[in-house]
């Protein structure tokens, strides 16, 4: 039972308050700034601002750079979503299979990258992947391969910088699944034994489809975090080379922050918004799915 | 126990010691490089330990480019953040939760949409607002927007929401002030879920890059992780500087990890099931 009181609009007014002007009010800024040519002229005299309508929109769909890290930003979300899924799932399932006194030790150890600064991670993971005295390189030339220039081809680097995401990012999502997996009643494997079901047929049977919602918000979650890559392209490759892992977010601060182009990069990152909810939108609707069935 | 579990068994086992080990090296390589004297790091065949373990590279780091200014900057940021978000989340999650009031339903449609907001994209206008009040390279250029956070407001909600409401109803009729409900009887009982969101919101604020980038353009005021990028631009070819650079960026986040795992790992797992 709850009584209408005036006094609890006052529990929520300073979170109101931070939310519409750090939040909301900038929301509204980045997409009327996207409506102007605000750029470093404006910044000097605001009498060279001007209202351009779509403009920057139009510009947008024919800038063969927007396009390029539109690209980039996808292989990542496309490559890495999945990869991270996959192995955050595996890792969980493996963890909840061994004995107890093992699983803290293992969630502790794939979960510690997740606290790490991204920086700090970038500027590690430059070392291992050097060309010259880089570990993975060396490992190669054990193997008798011959050394690879991760970070210096367009088609390696950013293959290079989706495997730092994963290898960053897939301890979280193995919390998540294992807490998941801790819920699906032990019930459902003992019947499945009994009728004689191997190890194959209660994976993909139960636990797949029980974890199937748990997964599909994690891909959510995963999908937002890589589709606002930055810090990694830019400590590990400042974009290049040849603007090869320039992230859509990475393009905006250079137009922003560099160039001073703010309406060309508040375009941006009212797409980058835009498409993020529509992520989020098309993740509800095939989640409703789930839970029909 | 047939063979064929054995197998699976002995396999799982191998698996996880092979995810951890591949998790875990990076970072014991960095760390191993930051005790490193400048040929043994950049030896042709790559030294997995130092041989003549040497502080030289802490000490640079420290005396040179001065991190422990950006150490401290890093902490008042979180701390601050942390305290801030708290006691936002707190009152923002029971008001939600369990405090009937006009316009409820609306401000909890408008925490779920700020969640969907990623906020690097609002960076532009945000710099403008901090220019305009003078407030950029002050901390609170850093602290506010990083409050704003509609996630800890969310799990704090759903923390309360699974409380039963009596206990608060029972001290409702004995004529209890909202105020010192909340304070004496809501605040202990979600304390854990507080706990859980402080130490998120820390490593999340002690990590965060981009904004803090931005805001902070006066060198004295810069963050680690800011520091940090900026020093690997002139540096990247001093490895044992910059492993120790990353080192010490990260090692204070493990350590607060490993001391509030349960808690962090909470707050984890709790923003999983909120939705």
């Amino acid at each position: 039972m709850m009584r209408k009181r005036p006094s609890g609009a006052l529990f929520v007014l300073p979170a109101l308050v931070l939310l519409a002007v750090f939040v909301f009010i900038p929301l509204i800024g980045v997409f009327g700034l996207s409506l102007t040519d605000f750029d470093v002229y404006s910044v000097a005299n605001p009498a060279n601002l001007h209202v351009i309508g779509a403009a920057n929109y139009w510009h947008l769909l024919r800038d063969r750079q927007a396009w390029q890290a539109l690209e980039t930003t996808l292989v990542v979300v496309v490559v890495g979503v999945p990869a991270t899924l996959l192995l955050s799932l595996i890792s969980a399932l493996m963890i909840e299979s061994i004995a107890e006194r093992w699983r803290g030790l293992f969630r502790t150890a794939l979960f510690v990258p997740v606290v790490c600064s991204t920086v700090a991670i970038a500027i590690s993971w430059r070392y291992l992947l050097n060309t010259r005295f880089g570990l993975v390189n060396h490992l190669l030339g054990l193997l008798g391969l011959r050394a690879v220039d991760w970070l210096g081809s367009p088609h390696l680097a950013i293959l290079a910088i989706t495997i730092v995401v994963v290898w960053k990012g897939f301890g979280y999502g193995m919390i998540i699944v294992s807490a998941a997996r801790k819920e699906i009643p032990d019930e459902l494997y003992d019947a499945a034994r009994i009728e004689g079901a191997g190890v194959p047929h209660r994976l993909l049977r139960i636990t797949v489809p029980m974890l199937a919602p748990t997964l599909g918000l994690l891909a959510l979650l995963d999908v937002s975090g890589y589709w606002q890559l930055f810090a990694e392209p830019y400590v590990l490759t400042q974009g290049g080379p040849l603007g090869s892992t320039t992230s859509l977010l990475l393009l905006m601060y250079e137009r922003g922050f560099r160039w001073w182009r703010w309406g060309a990069a508040s375009a941006i990152a009212m797409a980058l918004t835009a498409v993020m909810w529509l992520f989020a939108w098309v993740q509800r609707h095939t989640r409703a799915g789930w839970r029909g069935d | 126990m047939s063979l064929q579990n054995r197998t699976l068994r002995a396999g799982t086992y191998l698996g996880l010691a092979v995810l951890a080990g591949a998790t875990l090296f990076p970072l014991l390589w960095v760390t191993s490089i930051a005790l490193m004297r400048a040929p043994e790091a950049a030896a042709g065949t790559p030294s997995l330990w130092p041989h003549h373990p040497t502080l030289v590279n802490v000490i640079n780091i420290i005396s040179r480019q001065h991190l422990g200014r950006y150490f401290f900057n890093s902490l008042v940021v979180a701390i601050a953040t942390m305290a801030l978000s708290m006691l936002v989340a707190g009152s923002a999650g029971y008001g939600l939760a369990r405090v009937e009031f006009r316009g409820r339903r609306m401000v909890s449609w408008l925490v779920m949409l700020g969640v969907l907001i990623p906020n690097q994209a609002l960076v532009l206008p945000l710099f403008e607002m901090f220019r305009t009040v003078h407030l950029v390279n002050h901390y609170a250029a850093l602290v506010l927007p990083a409050a704003a956070n509609p996630v800890g407001i969310v799990l704090v909600q759903a923390y309360m929401r699974a409380i039963p409401a009596d206990i608060l109803d029972a001290a409702r009729i004995d004529g209890a002030s909202e105020w010192r409900i909340y304070r004496s009887i809501v605040v202990p009982l979600m304390a854990p879920m507080l706990a859980a969101v402080g130490v998120l919101i820390f490593v999340v604020s002690w990590n965060d890059f981009m904004w803090p980038m931005i805001a902070m353009q006066q060198e004295s005021m810069q963050t680690l992780p800011v520091a940090l990028a900026a020093i690997d631009r002139e540096h990247y070819q001093d490895i044992g500087l910059m492993a120790a650079g990353a080192t010490m960026t990260m090692l204070p986040m493990v350590f607060v990890f490993l001391a509030s795992q349960r808690y962090y790992l909470r707050s984890v797992i709790a923003g999983s099931l909120t939705d």
